[in-house]
């Protein structure tokens, strides 16, 4: 097969190196993109022992059963989103190709979808001691520990835009939580522009991955 | 003279080290660091602060805090200035500008104060009057009445700050951080919860703040700095000073309004100007307190007659001595401790005016231990002075209590003290629908029965007395702690310390009577803010505005930046007497949010620009921009709608765009174009009855375009759907995802939950690009590695290829009536698609095309659009697409075709529109109308719907709904747009020949 | 705002809803039986009830599943949130 054309991520029209070279001290937010992630639609029946299992098979990681919570295998997580719909999130879209073929085959024969999305969302990772602050703008969520805290994730509205939230680590060090938010792709210029704006008031850093 | 009613007593917010200069109505003065520019302009001898909305009398500070009605100021300069502003509540800064409002042409002279001469023609309901007169009265009477009254000027220019939002959660919330709101915090942030407080002003302590008070031996700042710093310490506490509580919502949503930068010295210049907090408690304590009221009697407005807790205050807070000379009224024993503070600073007491008889033993012995004269059972009757008070008038009271008896006595005095009992602050509890009880005892409404996750606690349930303010205040935090979940009991005792034994202010006899008697045309102050008096009350009473409601709007009372926190409860007193209902039966007006005026900058935090209208963008938007694409919005996506190229109109750009449709190839961006995709075994049933068009089976690979309706029969949505497995259907449609996406699950979900199908949304997934043209089979060709070049495949299908290298689906389909080709890629590649088939179509013609192009190619082909056509109130029929519709199956929509309303002849039908000539436009917007009358009024038969200027046709065409618009096929009718004063006459005709009227350029 | 208690993502803002209306009412299985009276009172008649109503929420910010809100008109008070697709199995099992 030929070789593929480059791809290009969601935020690539904002140059964010430049934006990286541009960043000033004591920054208490800090932002970047994690570009180019395998993502993949699960859909089924989280009640039926024999979807569990396949999934745990072929995707390496439980299915997280409880609302708001993810898992891990490897360099799979899966984020719950509804009853009957999780989130895969893998390193790459080749291999969320992979997957997807895995999955689907451990699941022929049942009432279960696996659709590959791993162009559809933009994922921003926000770090910092006042991160939580940052969301606290926009969302309504309850951040706070035990109601939000590392491995928990959450569908919600940020702004005027409705995204899946991940706290990602705790803060540990006193350096601040640390989370990721999946954007649906097209609104992630807009929603980078936002979390700038909110930002200043702390100091903004931003990293490339 | 500098300041020349500062004391060396008391002041204990200043520092007398330093010395702040300000400037009000062009004069400079100064006061010292910790000043409000209420306190400064006392400071200064300054009585006149501004002039009364509606007969301009001039007006001084009242009160000391948030409840001032008069001191409205603006402040600052530009289109930084704040307008409204209590003075009692700015922060006295160097270099501050402030202004009086509501003169002209200046608080010393005031053209408006004549309107006090002819105040009888201004009475209660003015506007109501002049509005119901002559049809000519208010059109008239507006101008003069905007500029004279009115409250404050806006500034112009775009607002230069910054302000935020937070949304918070906690367990506990205690609005109010006086005594019983600080130990209401303590007792909840010691179980461990989370716990806010806030409070409106700059420090904690409320009233403790006021008047000098000990509490455990301690000073009671002292005893507040203490308790402030427990809490600073537990670390579960967000303190907010500063921080007005606005509004208290449903399910305990709390609004709070924090000013960050106003007030302050060299504020850090990133942070915000205000922060607009929404908190969402489990558990609140409305700690509030209590606001004292004014007494109404003749000359009550007049500059130094004032609140006698703002004369203590301003004396134990800011060392201002507001009079030489001072007079006390009261109703119960507030005064009495402030003769004696007053006295001791320099003042001399010439009487308190107790309308009791007897007035309180313990506050009796304390007058005659200090040599002040009281004088029982009087009450004032008539202030006067010019500028501010000089002398005041009482009358000794009948043994009834109600009426006075011609005993008069007379004082000289430049200070009036008024005490006519205390109001709890019941706002916040009465927002969330809580139940009002009116308590005899102290003449005032308290709270009831609740209704919310709410208790209130201290001055605010109408107990005064502190020892008593504390414990509930602990009892209040420590239930609400328990009943938010908190694992452990508070601990530590109420008080931490025992209350002090100075006089409370509690009040026990109520301020009969409510308003002294009227003294020929002198007026009776009962709302200063907005110039309502006794009299206005009584004569709408007379006028049979006997609810409590009708006589706010009636009189005004109660309304503007203070909503009547001083006069409500006189109002509804004076009401219940002048129709003869007792005062709960008269009951109160509904409050509601905000608590206090918010800037509308607060309000909008996080909503302004891009924040509060999210760009929706495609993964080529930098592509359209770069070309110079005309962006136009669609919800709240960004497409572009025609590229210009140098010196080229937009009109121009489309005709050149059309053009490559017919005559090469044209490249179109479809990536906001929604895209569904169905699984499951069910999927084709569902598709079945989500489409009103005959469904047979689809073969796998094939493609089919279908309408949607809803329920009631009016098209909802269409599109394509394609069958990309066995159990796997793409639907691509016109209208937006979220509507689909909540029809389709609605229907799965509660209409027919036995369907197994999982719907998900994966229009983000995919980038589309949309080829038309007849060179587009060729190009494609070029740029497919396959052998079996999609441009072979038949209409109405889709298949996999590599089209410029990349994986991807590609759809062949029709669009308004033309064959159409779209390539789906996965959207990391969409500059890729895109650029390469820019680059490999130069040779075969291609263009990009905006959205105005393919208006274009849509009108031509008579064809309808969400929006315009299918307006949600057009059927099938009514675009004409009645032969679609399926005869032999169930679909959503079906039932409400057949309802007789819907096949009236008379209803609004889809037609084609020509203009007459090449030369005449079509106006946009315009009604149908059957003859050209010079632009006067005539029935419209109906409405344009789209327009165009036709490359085609060489002349305007348009789409219209008509009403029985097919009758008129063949016939002319105008368009008339009667907003650009333009009439054309157009033929009528049947959308779908619309095309065929064309000679094809492309021969 | 309203604090509407979503069975799987907690308590969420009436903000990150759609309002459905009433859920008492239920689709005809077979609409052509029906007479023009009866489908259009279908279509447009509900009640306006005093208390405790049913009614059908679409957490659209969240799990996107239709809910079914007992919520009281009177006081906002919400008695019950479930997932319709349970109700409407229920009623028609």
């Amino acid at each position: 097969m030929a070789e593929l054309p480059r791809p290009r991520s969601p935020l690539a029209y904002l140059d964010l190196t430049a934006r990286a070279a541009a960043a000033g001290e004591g920054a208490g937010v800090t932002l970047a993109q994690r570009p180019f992630l395998g993502m993949l639609s699960l859909r089924g029946d989280a009640n039926d022992p024999r979807f569990a299992a396949a999934v745990q098979d072929a995707a390496g990681a439980d299915l997280p059963a409880t609302p708001g919570s993810s898992s891990n295998g490897g360099s799979v997580t899966l984020f719950w989103l509804a009853p009957d719909e999780w989130l895969v999130v893998c390193g790459s879209s080749s291999e969320a190709a992979d997957l997807s073929q895995s999955l689907s085959a451990a699941l022929e024969g049942q009432h279960a979808a696996v659709i590959d999305v791993s162009s559809g969302r933009a994922v921003i990772r926000l770090g910092g001691t006042s991160a939580k602050a940052v969301l606290q703008e926009g969302s309504s969520l309850d951040f706070d520990a035990p109601h939000f805290q590392a491995g928990r994730c959450a569908s919600t509205r940020l702004g005027s835009v409705d995204v899946l939230l991940h706290q990602v680590e705790d803060d540990r060090e006193g350096t601040g939580p640390l989370y990721d938010i999946y954007v649906p792709r097209s609104y992630a210029i807009s929603l980078w522009h936002r979390l700038e704006g909110v930002s200043a008031e702390y100091g903004l850093a931003v990293s490339v991955v | 003279m500098r300041q020349r009613n500062r004391v060396a007593e008391a002041g204990l917010d200043i520092d007398r080290e330093r010395i702040v200069r300000f400037d009000f109505d062009g004069n400079r003065y100064e006061g010292h660091a910790g000043d409000t520019l209420a306190s400064a302009l006392l400071a200064n001898g300054v009585s006149v602060v501004g002039r009364s909305l509606k007969y301009h009398r001039p007006r001084g500070v009242v009160a000391l805090g948030g409840e001032e009605p008069n001191a409205l100021v603006r402040v600052g300069l530009g289109d930084r200035a704040v307008p409204n502003l209590k003075a009692t509540e700015v922060p006295l800064l160097d270099g501050l500008v402030a202004e009086s409002q509501n003169r002209w042409p200046s608080l010393g002279f005031d053209v408006g104060a004549a309107a006090g001469l002819v105040s009888r023609f201004i009475p209660a309901g003015f506007y109501y009057k002049t509005f119901m007169g002559p049809p000519w009265g208010w059109a008239t009477w507006e101008r003069h009445i905007r500029r004279m009254a009115g409250l404050g000027r806006a500034p112009e220019g775009r607002d230069p700050d910054r302000y935020a939002k937070r949304h918070i959660h906690c367990e506990v919330l205690v609005a109010g951080g006086g005594p019983a709101g600080l130990v209401a915090a303590l007792a909840a942030a010691r179980t461990g919860v989370r716990v806010v407080l806030a409070d409106e002003n700059a420090a904690f302590g409320g009233g403790l703040l006021q008047v000098p008070a000990e509490i455990d031996g301690k000073r009671a700042r002292a005893w507040v700095a203490d308790i402030v710093g427990k809490l600073e310490r537990l670390g579960n506490v967000t303190l907010l000073p500063r921080s007005t509580v606005t509004g208290y919502y449903d399910h305990e949503l709390l609004t709070v309004a924090e000013r960050i930068t106003d007030g302050v010295a060299a504020p850090d210049p990133r942070l915000p100007r205000e922060r607009h907090w929404m908190i969402r408690a489990r558990q609140v304590v409305l700690a509030t307190g209590a606001i004292e009221r004014p007494q109404v009697f003749a000359g009550n407005d007049l500059p130094r007659v004032m609140l006698t807790r703002a004369i203590r205050g301003y004396l134990h807070r800011f060392g201002v001595l507001c009079g030489r000379s001072v007079v006390l009224c009261t109703t119960d024993d507030t005064a009495y401790q402030a003769a004696v503070e007053l006295r001791r600073a320099g003042a001399a007491v010439v009487g308190i005016v107790d309308s009791r008889d007897p007035p309180g033993e313990e506050a009796l012995a304390l007058a005659r231990s200090e040599k002040i004269p009281v004088f029982a059972a009087h009450i004032p009757t008539f202030a006067h002075g010019r500028r501010r008070v000089r002398g005041l008038e009482a009358s000794r009271l009948k043994a009834d209590g109600r009426e006075v008896s011609g005993l008069v006595e007379r004082f000289a005095c430049d200070l009036v003290g008024m005490s006519g009992g205390w109001s709890p602050a019941v706002h916040l509890f009465s927002q969330t629908g809580g139940k009002l009880r009116y308590a005899r005892r102290l003449a005032a409404f308290v709270p009831g029965e609740t209704r919310g996750a709410n208790r209130s606690a201290g001055a605010c349930t109408g107990e005064f007395d502190l020892r008593s303010c504390l414990w509930q205040g602990f009892e209040a935090g420590a239930a609400a702690a328990s009943d938010a979940g908190a694992a452990a009991v508070s601990t530590g005792r109420a008080d931490e310390s025992a209350p002090d034994d100075v006089i409370s202010d509690a009040a026990d006899a109520p301020p009969v009577p409510w308003a002294a008697p009227s003294r020929g045309r002198k007026q009776r102050f009962v709302d200063f803010q907005n110039d309502v008096t006794a009299d206005d009350i009584e004569l709408a009473a007379r006028e049979g505005y006997r609810s409590v409601e009708h006589l706010k709007r009636y009189t005004t009372l109660g309304m503007g930046t203070d909503q009547g926190r001083l006069a409500n409860m006189h109002g509804l007193a004076l009401l219940s007497e002048a129709v003869s209902v007792p005062i709960p039966s008269v009951g109160t007006t509904t409050f509601r949010p905000p608590y206090a005026p918010v800037t509308i900058g607060a309000l909008a935090a996080g909503k302004v620009g891009e924040s509060g209208r999210p760009v929706r963008q495609t993964a080529v938007h930098d592509w359209h921009e770069g070309r110079g694409g005309v962006s136009a919005d669609w919800g709240y996506w960004k497409r572009p709608r025609c590229y210009p190229v140098e010196g080229e109109s937009e009109a121009d750009a489309t005709f050149r765009e059309v053009r490559a449709a017919r005559s090469g190839v044209a490249l179109t961006d479809l990536g906001s174009r929604t895209r569904i995709e169905l699984h499951g075994i069910d999927a084709s049933v569902l598709l079945d009855r989500l489409f009103m068009n005959d469904w047979p089976e689809l073969p796998v690979g094939r493609a089919r375009y279908g309408v949607m309706l809803r329920e009631d029969g009016m098209i909802f949505d269409h599109g394509v759907a394609a069958r990309l497995g066995r159990d796997r259907f793409l639907l691509s449609t016109a209208g937006p995802a979220e509507t689909l996406l909540e029809h389709v699950t609605f229907l799965l979900e509660a209409v027919w939950p036995e369907l197994r199908v999982f719907v998900t949304d994966v229009t983000e997934s995919w980038f589309v690009a949309g080829l038309l043209g007849p060179n587009v089979p060729e190009m494609l060709a070029e740029l497919c590695d396959d052998a079996a070049a999609p441009g072979e495949a038949l209409v109405m299908s889709i298949s996999e290829a590599q089209v410029a290298g990349i994986p991807a689906r590609v759809l062949r389909s029709e669009i308004f009536g033309e064959p159409v080709t779209e390539i789906h890629v996965a959207t990391d590649f969409a500059m890729a698609l895109w650029s390469g088939m820019v680059t490999a179509g130069g040779p075969w013609g291609l263009e990009a095309c905006g959205t105005a192009a393919m208006d274009v190619i849509r009108i031509e082909r008579g064809r309808f659009a969400l929006g315009a056509e299918a307006d949600g109130r057009t059927t099938p029929a009514d675009l004409g697409l009645a032969s679609m519709v399926s005869h032999g199956k169930d679909f959503v929509g079906r039932r409400s075709l057949r309802l007789p309303a819907f096949q009236e002849a008379e209803r609004l039908q889809l037609v084609g529109l020509m203009a007459a000539s090449g030369g005449d436009r079509i106006p946009g917007g315009a009604q149908m109308v059957a003859a050209d009358n010079g632009g006067r009024p005539q029935p419209a038969l109906g409405h344009l719907t789209s327009h165009c200027t036709s490359p085609l046709l060489g002349r305007d065409i348009g789409l219209a709904l008509v009403r029985a618009g097919r009758s008129h096929v063949g016939e002319r009718l105008y368009a008339s747009s009667p907003l650009v004063g333009e009439t054309t006459p157009v033929t009528v005709v049947e959308p779908a020949s619309l095309y065929g009227q064309g000679e094809p350029t492309n021969g | 705002m309203l604090l509407i208690p979503c069975p799987h993502c907690g308590p969420r803002p009436e903000s990150e809803f759609v309002y459905g209306g009433d859920a008492a009412v239920r689709r005809p299985s077979d609409p052509d039986a029906l007479s023009d009276a009866e489908w259009t009172e279908f279509l447009f008649r509900r009640d306006n009830p005093k208390g405790l109503h049913a009614e059908h929420w679409f957490h659209r910010s969240g799990c996107r599943r239709w809910l079914r809100v007992e919520r009281d008109t009177l006081t906002h008070r919400i008695a019950s949130a479930t997932l319709a697709r349970t109700a409407s199995h229920r009623r028609s099992g």
